[in-house]
């Protein structure tokens, strides 16, 4: 194993994280060499360091602050409303309505159906109401125009 | 003493003397993470209030399928990396001489410098070197919860932090802190 391959290893072998033959043979190395030797101190007094920098104590009551959060976010769950779903869930209520509503329309269409105008029917003329001056659409077939000559003298 | 998981099963049955026992055996740790992550005491104090809430709304899913310790530790470091995602904090590698400093960086300037190299140096890293260096050193975490808490491999784990560290040692070395030696040049 090389000094690249043995200093990369350094870290994990700190951590005994490292598997047990890779430990042996970085061991062996670092016994030998004076460089990775000198790493392998320089990340003993990293952690010496690490450890020299101090905790501040915890805030007083952080507990008791964070119980009483605690009471208040259950309380707010409790009152608040409940959330509708996302996806609408089986009520047989709902069938119900929905299934009456088309039982209703199936039979307002068979009504119109065997009606003699249709629902989508032109209204004849003589259903024109009189202030109908005009139908709204001219009935196909029929060609209005202007008669001249003869014919529109008699 | 109760086990954290009998205390747990508690809580979510709506028992907040549970809760409270919880909270008082767990705070240490969520402290040191936090606050050593922020290096801010509100910041850290939110934080915490914040990971026990997240543990308490959690108590009716809880399954004792890993320690609540490492749980709360997952929440905990979770929250501390989101937080500085929003807020993208400037890093500060060396204490700046203002003539007016914070509390934070006088208490900084009070101690020994070897602490304040630390301090320097930790705060220059990445925020996932740091939080690695932090949950390995100071909670003493194995790869492999590093690796849960953080939703990394412990091989990654084990990469960053060889990083982190290597990177700590220049940060120290330019600093001048703690004697180190120049880096090895490979």
């Amino acid at each position: 194993m090389n000094c690249e391959k043995v200093q990369a290893r350094l870290s994990a072998l700190w951590d005994h994280e490292l598997p047990e033959e890779q430990v042996r043979q970085v061991r062996e190395h670092l016994d030998a060499c004076g460089a990775c030797g000198a790493a392998w101190e320089a990340l003993n007094r990293l952690h010496r360091a690490l450890g020299s920098d101090p905790l501040p104590p915890i805030p007083m009551d952080l507990a008791g602050r964070i119980v009483l959060a605690g009471r208040r976010r259950l309380q707010e769950k409790e009152t608040a409303p409940r959330r509708r779903l996302a996806f609408p869930v089986f009520r047989p209520a709902l069938v119900f309505r929905a299934v009456a509503l088309a039982a209703l329309l199936a039979l307002g269409y068979l009504m119109g159906a065997s009606s003699p105008h249709g629902a989508a029917a032109v209204p004849p003329a003589d259903a024109l109401e009189v202030f109908d001056l005009l139908p709204s659409q001219t009935p196909a077939g029929v060609i209005v125009g202007v008669m001249e000559g003869p014919e529109a003298r008699s | 003493m109760i086990t954290d998981e009998a205390l747990m099963l508690a809580v979510a049955d709506g028992d907040m003397e549970a809760f409270d026992t919880l909270v008082r055996r767990h705070q240490q740790a969520a402290w040191s993470t936090a606050f050593r992550f922020l290096r801010n005491e509100d910041d850290a104090r939110d934080i915490v209030q914040s990971a026990f809430i997240k543990l308490l709304e959690a108590a009716p899913r809880y399954r004792p399928t890993a320690a609540l310790k490492t749980f709360l530790t997952c929440i905990v470091t979770r929250l501390c990396l989101d937080w500085v995602e929003k807020k993208r904090p400037v890093a500060m590698a060396v204490l700046p001489e203002t003539a007016d400093p914070s509390p934070s960086q006088e208490r900084a300037m009070l101690d020994d410098g070897l602490a304040a190299a630390v301090r320097g140096a930790l705060s220059a890293l990445g925020a996932s070197q740091r939080m690695a260096l932090i949950l390995r050193h100071y909670e003493e975490l194995s790869y492999a919860q590093i690796g849960e808490a953080m939703d990394l491999s412990p091989k990654a784990v084990e990469r960053l932090l060889a990083r982190g560290r290597l990177a700590l040692r220049e940060a120290m070395e330019k600093a001048g802190g703690g004697g180190f030696l120049p880096l090895t040049r490979l």
